[in-house]
């Protein structure tokens, strides 16, 4: 009471007035208020079907030769003879007028299935038949031709030790990794998709000290920034005079005096 | 008219004769065998996946050898070993044929099997066979060594070594040993183990002081040895120890031979420092050859180029020479060379002091080229070796992290390190049991 009575009675009608005024003002805003906002989702434009080119790039490792045995002439399959099918029944237990009246065991086979017919009296009857049987499997085909060779073979390849083939093909892989490091692809210079479309051709003379003395590109790609990079790459080879990777000591001569090189990028990443 | 049948007799034996005498003494490399080598500017390197077969066996010698197999796969970086977790299903008996369906899903491209068992009470059986899976069920490779039971690990060694050979055209080295010299009370000694760090065993006198040891022809140990503060004579150990009759007087502190063992070379003590010696590997017609006031360490490379520790006085700080010149970077105080016969060429592989009295690991070709350091921030790493196939590089190391200090194996494949031992020392060597 004291409290109030520190104010003066105009003072507290104001006070109620500009609480009222106030209440009244946010009964107004809540009633009145409403969303406007909206986020449109954005329609993503449907994928176009864009054609792109294959190129199959033919793995140049010493592929394994086709060999075997020749095998003697046979006649074709539908002309083999083929064994008899033989129809088998499972062997189960009917109810039959013609049992005795006291048997000492009981059938333990399962009990015949109601308005199944009885099998032949000649039939083959056996304790359990698969239902389903297992598709044949398809025998593997030994090559036909009577060369040294690998069943795995194909009929280009060259070698016939597949041990030799496996370790030539890893040093294959090791003077690839020689030349990729040294190339640096043209990325920033070439569109990505004109960039995979290049290919060149190089023929390179490999010194007796194992380094490259000389090359010769043998086909062009016929953009000069590719076919450029790939000389300036092959121009700095030559005078660094880096040794090339020393072929594996039991396949000593796989590396000659020239090696053939194809610059080219399959991919863009 | 008469002429003519005379000609042709004389053609008829002298052409043959002719063409005989131009035909070339051996014929030029099959070149088509690498056909056309691709080049993409991609640095990514392809790892062969290879899976070596579970074995259910409990035979002790089993056991041994396929763990040990799988150990040196696992430590060559050659291959990416397929873990044994991923094996599938199936019987794993030596007679079982290789799942191929089953392995190749798991991208296998080689599988291995191992085994041993008992041939009679004395001796056992080891088998290695590989399986390229593109090939089929049918083994490309097949070894089977019949050896006493004791020899176990080291026949698993030799059973990988003739595996890498035969899938890479490099034999393994697993069937070796190391060298190298340590502490030992006042003095020290030479001691001797097997590559994988089994079988540590002295093999100098407990009483005197050996130094620099090293595997001479024949896989017999050489060192330098003092008897009571005695000069350094040159010790030969094919089981007992006897002194090499050298034409010095002075101390000779370490010796080295070449990859035929036809070569000897020593440093000697000289004129208050010392001199490096060449000459036949029976000691005879040594000459010198540094010509640096101080020279030690000398070692051969495989193609037969001599390497040693050359500097003092007016050379400065010590460097690596190799055949007389220096090939270590000037400035960096150089020290205990070794020659690496890499699948990517022969590597020189030397220390360099850094700060803090650390030693660090550099590797360059030959002549010192392309230098490439091996080791950063890892303590202080010492004396390498590297394994006789190449492949891998031995050092001390004094690191506290990961292992902690030892002896450590880095594969020049990989680029990655174990540790094989927590022995430290110094003049490490490595070379193939004989």
């Amino acid at each position: 009471m004291n409290t109030l009575r520190s104010f003066q009675p105009h003072e507290l009608a104001l006070a109620a007035g500009f609480a009222v005024i106030i209440e009244c003002g946010l009964s107004i805003l809540l009633a009145t208020a409403s969303n406007q906002a909206h986020i449109k989702a954005i329609d993503e434009a449907p994928p176009e079907p864009v054609p792109i080119e294959v190129k199959p790039i033919l793995d140049d490792v010493p592929m394994l030769k086709l060999g075997g045995k020749r095998q003697r002439a046979k006649l074709p399959d539908m002309w083999v003879k083929k064994p008899p099918v033989v129809k088998r029944y499972e062997a189960t237990s009917a109810p039959t007028p013609k049992a005795p009246e006291k048997v000492d065991k009981l059938p333990d086979t399962p009990l015949t299935k109601l308005n199944k017919e009885p099998p032949p009296p000649d039939a083959s009857i056996a304790k359990k038949v698969e239902e389903t049987p297992k598709p044949d499997e398809k025998p593997t085909e030994e090559p036909n031709v009577d060369q040294p060779g690998a069943a795995d073979g194909v009929k280009e390849g060259t070698e016939t030790d597949p041990l030799k083939a496996f370790a030539v093909s890893q040093y294959r892989i090791k003077i690839s990794s020689w030349f990729n490091s040294r190339f640096k692809r043209p990325s920033d210079e070439i569109p990505c998709a004109e960039l995979k479309k290049l290919r060149a051709s190089v023929t390179a003379s490999i010194s007796g000290e194992r380094t490259v003395s000389s090359y010769s590109i043998t086909k062009p790609s016929g953009n000069a920034i590719f076919d450029g990079r790939v000389k300036s790459t092959l121009d700095a080879i030559v005078s660094g005079g880096s040794e090339l990777p020393p072929p594996p000591p039991d396949y000593a001569d796989v590396l000659g005096s020239s090696i053939s090189v194809a610059f080219f990028v399959p991919s863009c990443e | 008219m008469r002429i003519a049948p005379i000609l042709s007799v004389v053609a008829a034996v002298l052409l043959p004769e002719i063409c005989r005498a131009q035909a070339p003494a051996t014929p030029p490399p099959d070149e088509t065998v690498l056909g056309e080598i691709p080049v993409t500017g991609s640095t990514a390197e392809h790892f062969v996946k290879l899976a070596i077969l579970p074995s259910l066996s409990p035979d002790l010698e089993d056991v041994v050898v396929r763990g040990v197999v799988r150990r040196d796969f696992e430590i060559s970086g050659m291959f990416d070993l397929i873990p044994d977790g991923k094996a599938p299903s199936g019987l794993y008996g030596f007679d079982d044929p290789v799942d191929v369906p089953a392995w190749s899903n798991l991208g296998a491209e080689v599988v291995v099997k191992v085994a041993a068992r008992k041939h009679d009470t004395k001796s056992i059986e080891v088998f290695g066979v590989a399986y390229l899976l593109a090939h089929g069920q049918e083994p490309v490779f097949q070894k089977k060594l019949v050896v006493p039971a004791a020899d176990v690990r080291v026949t698993a060694h030799r059973i990988t070594d003739a595996l890498l050979g035969a899938l890479t055209g490099r034999a393994g080295s697993f069937a070796s040993h190391m060298t190298y010299a340590a502490p030992w009370g006042q003095s020290r000694r030479v001691l001797t183990m097997d590559a994988d760090g089994h079988d540590l065993v002295p093999r100098s006198p407990e009483k005197d002081t050996s130094v620099a040891p090293t595997w001479g022809p024949a896989g017999t140990l050489y060192y330098s040895e003092s008897h009571e503060y005695s000069p350094f004579f040159v010790m030969k150990d094919g089981g007992t120890a006897e002194r090499v009759n050298l034409p010095f007087p002075t101390s000779v502190y370490s010796v080295a031979f070449d990859k035929e063992g036809t070569k000897m070379a020593v440093a000697v003590a000289e004129n208050s420092g010392s001199a490096i010696y060449e000459g036949n590997a029976d000691g005879s017609e040594m000459k010198k050859i540094s010509t640096t006031d101080l020279s030690t360490h000398p070692v051969f490379s495989p193609s037969g180029k001599l390497a040693w520790v050359g500097g003092g006085g007016k050379q400065g700080t010590q460097r690596i020479f190799v055949d007389g010149k220096p090939v270590s970077p000037s400035g960096f105080a150089a020290s205990a060379p070794a020659f690496c016969d890499t699948e990517e060429g022969v590597r020189l592989v030397f220390t360099v002091l850094v700060g803090n009295d650390r030693q660090d690991l550099v590797m360059t070709n030959e002549r010192g080229g392309g230098i490439a350091r091996l080791t950063q921030n890892q303590g202080s790493n010492t004396y390498p070796a590297c394994s006789p196939d190449g492949r891998l590089l031995a050092f001390f190391t004094t690191r506290t992290q990961g292992a902690g200090a030892g002896l450590y194996v880095l594969s020049l494949k990989r680029w990655t390190t174990q540790k094989i031992s927590s022995q430290i020392g110094e003049s490490l060597r490595w070379a193939r049991l004989p």
